[in-house]
């Protein structure tokens, strides 16, 4: 808390290229359609869950990401729903 | 009422349902399914006691099946009577396997399994790396707070009995009715999760720091070094599936030519004789020669699959294939077709997407098995005759030949999927893989591999011999198809021989090449096959026969054309009904067909 204010309030997608790697990232919301926003849920990403950014393949690839101890894997036009800020 | 008790495994992907049953069943069990990668059934008694059977289920994500495997579980937990017709209607224990290292996504699983009223015994799994992580969980203090049965497994525990002991209790069996569960909404999944926060919380076991746990991603996920390793490692991989397995499929090839051989001669020369030697002889070379590769193709993948691997695979290549409407969970069935279309559709059962799933099932026999490399062989040897070197240029032009049009036709089927594809994947932590297991369970797969598309090849080829002998094999009922189909052949630029060869081959292609050297040695009479087919004219002309034009009219014909008895069954059997198979097999032929005469035209 309080730490490295600098990346406070930055609202972003979590396919932003902008993204620190390997820094935690807050999910604050998901804006895709129901469909998409279940699938995500699923698989653990919801609001308020912490995730951090491992690797992007090259040309808008898929993502890695890491979340609930484990590493996931989605497509660009997948993380675009997710919105994150720097926890 | 049998007195047979079913014990069901359940648990997310990657939990270590596997390694559990193989301690379970001391790897005494027989897949209940067909082999593919991780969507068999297996089942087998525990040991020491043939009246408990285990049952491996395919992973789950949730209780709301999605996909096709999930289906399997979810049947299997309601309808363990469809599946298995001694059991029940529900197992009598679910073992749920909770990976400690994924506790907050395993937990909520759990949750639902709860929910769901299913007769449950936890097992922890994991233990190792979880400890190392942080993560083990307490198994007393969770089992008074989920109300069942808990217990840590160790996989590195070689002492198998007392982990029966611990899971499997009598008294933990029951025949309380669980209640079938309905669609799951995304509150009640938030809501899962944070129960299972909450359970963390509670029962983190406090541990020592230990070294972490070792990760590849930095190289193989790497943006610029993970794309370029995958080449390098897929490359490798099917360079070694190859040349180890050539000499081992020669090897089968002169072990079941010489038993023919041998048959014929010492036995009394009947019709009997002919037809075990010629007939069925051949028809079990035809199946075992392709034991090798197969076997080599499972141990492979089975390697890549339980380090991780394929998962990072799955990850790397998901933006090139989702160009063309397929996603990154495709690339094992396609990387696995490139063997033997057979083990491959069986591999595409886990594609959670309908439609990539079918279109996966149609350009899966695009790829080039390895039973039209010996057809190559021939055709590139004589289209390049002493060049060795240009024949292998003129393979790899056919695999990147054969792949674009795979893209082509998965790009145009793709126009159907109104609802789009995507990819989410968890990728499994990095792990040593268990040689012993993975060669048990090559064994196994191959082993169905030669019962389930076994019996097809062999009455396929006692037919199709049948036909090549009846009544004389000068003038046998082939030969007369061959010859009452000349129109077909003529414009493809092909004699009746050839015709036949081709006819013969749809039960499986590399029976060109032993038609071809029975028809043309016969007439010839000259020392290699290579030789004779080459100084093979039209009969009773000066002509030569296999000009450049035809040959390469020929390849591109078996890049394409669905000969193979073997496939059109499973494409049946995963596609659920003949409509799509058959579809499938005419239009493929057709295409071949007229591709190959255009290049006659051209020419």
């Amino acid at each position: 808390m309080g730490t490295e204010t600098k990346y406070q309030n930055k609202k972003m997608t979590a396919d932003s290229k902008k993204i620190i790697k390997n820094k935690r990232l807050k999910i604050t919301d998901i804006l895709a359609s129901d469909a998409i926003r279940n699938r995500l849920f699923q698989a653990g990403f919801i609001p308020g869950t912490l995730i951090s950014l491992i690797n992007q393949m090259p040309f808008s690839g898929a993502l890695t990401f890491k979340l609930r101890g484990t590493k996931f894997a989605l497509r660009n036009e997948d993380a675009a729903c997710l919105r994150v800020e720097y926890a | 009422m049998s007195t047979q008790k079913f014990v069901a495994l359940v648990g997310q992907p990657n939990a270590g349902k596997t390694t559990l049953f193989n301690q379970l069943t001391g790897l005494n069990s027989k897949v209940v399914n067909y082999p593919g990668s991780t969507v068999d059934i297996a089942k087998g008694p525990i040991k020491e006691n043939p009246d408990i059977t285990i049952i491996d289920l395919p992973g789950i994500t949730s209780l709301d099946p999605q996909s096709e495997d999930e289906k399997i579980t979810h049947q299997a937990l309601y309808q363990l009577n469809e599946l298995i017709k001694e059991a029940r209607k529900e197992p009598d224990l679910v073992i749920f396997v909770l990976d400690q290292t994924q506790r907050s996504r395993h937990l909520s699983v759990l949750k639902q399994c709860l929910d769901a009223n299913l007769n449950l015994v936890v097992a922890l799994s994991m233990t190792d790396l979880a400890q190392k992580e942080q993560k083990a969980l307490d198994p007393k203090k969770l089992s008074t707070l989920i109300g069942c049965p808990v217990h840590t497994i160790n996989h590195q525990n070689k002492n198998e009995k007392t982990i029966i002991n611990k899971l499997i209790n009598q008294d933990y069996f029951s025949k309380k009715e669980s209640h079938k569960t309905h669609k799951i909404s995304q509150q009640e999944i938030g809501r899962n999760y944070e129960w299972a926060e909450q359970i963390i919380k509670k029962t983190q076991l406090k541990n020592r720091i230990e070294n972490k746990a070792w990760d590849l991603d930095a190289l193989f996920l790497h943006p610029i070094l993970g794309p370029m390793s995958f080449v390098v490692l897929m490359g490798l991989f099917f360079t070694s599936i190859f040349t180890l397995a050539a000499p081992l499929m020669d090897g089968v090839d002169a072990f079941f030519s010489m038993l023919s051989l041998q048959v014929s001669s010492l036995a009394p020369s009947n019709l009997i004789t002919k037809v075990i030697s010629e007939g069925l002889i051949t028809g079990l070379g035809g199946i075992f020669v392709f034991v090798p590769q197969i076997a080599i193709l499972f141990f492979g993948l089975g390697i890549l699959e339980s380090t991780g691997y394929l998962a990072r695979a799955a990850v790397i290549i998901d933006k090139p294939l989702s160009k063309i409407g397929l996603s990154g969970r495709c690339f094992l069935p396609m990387l696995a077709g490139c063997a033997c279309a057979i083990p491959a559709m069986m591999a595409a059962r886990n594609i959670p997407n309908k439609w990539e799933k079918r279109i996966c099932l149609w350009i899966i026999p695009l790829m080039q098995c390895s039973a039209r490399l010996p057809v190559y062989g021939l055709l590139l040897g004589l289209l390049f005759f002493n060049k060795p070197w240009f024949s292998g240029i003129g393979l790899t032009i056919i695999y990147l030949a054969s792949v674009l049009f795979a893209c082509l036709i998965a790009a145009l089927l793709s126009r159907g999927n109104q609802k789009g594809t995507y990819f989410q994947m968890e990728l499994p932590h990095w792990r040593w893989p268990n040689i012993k297991i993975i060669l048990i369970q090559t064994i196994q797969k191959t082993k169905s591999f030669i019962t389930n598309a076994g019996p097809i090849i062999i009455i396929i080829s006692i037919v199709l011999w049948t036909i090549s002998v009846f009544p004389t094999e000068q003038n046998s009922i082939a030969m007369w198809l061959g010859q009452w189909l000349t129109p077909i052949w003529e414009p493809m630029g092909l004699d009746w021989r050839v015709g036949v060869a081709i006819l013969l081959s749809f039960a499986a292609r590399e029976v060109f090449v032993s038609v071809l050297a029975v028809l043309f040695t016969i007439q010839a009479g000259q020392t290699s096959l290579l030789t004779t087919l080459q100084q093979a004219t039209w009969p009773g002309t000066q002509a030569i026969l296999f000009t450049p034009s035809v040959i390469v009219g020929l390849i591109i014909f078996y890049m394409i054309a669905l000969q193979c008895g073997a496939t059109v069954g499973i494409a049946k059997k995963e596609m659920g009904n003949w409509k799509e198979p058959l579809l499938q097999l005419v239009s493929y032929s057709v295409l071949a067909y007229v591709l190959a005469v255009m290049v006659q035209w051209v020419a």
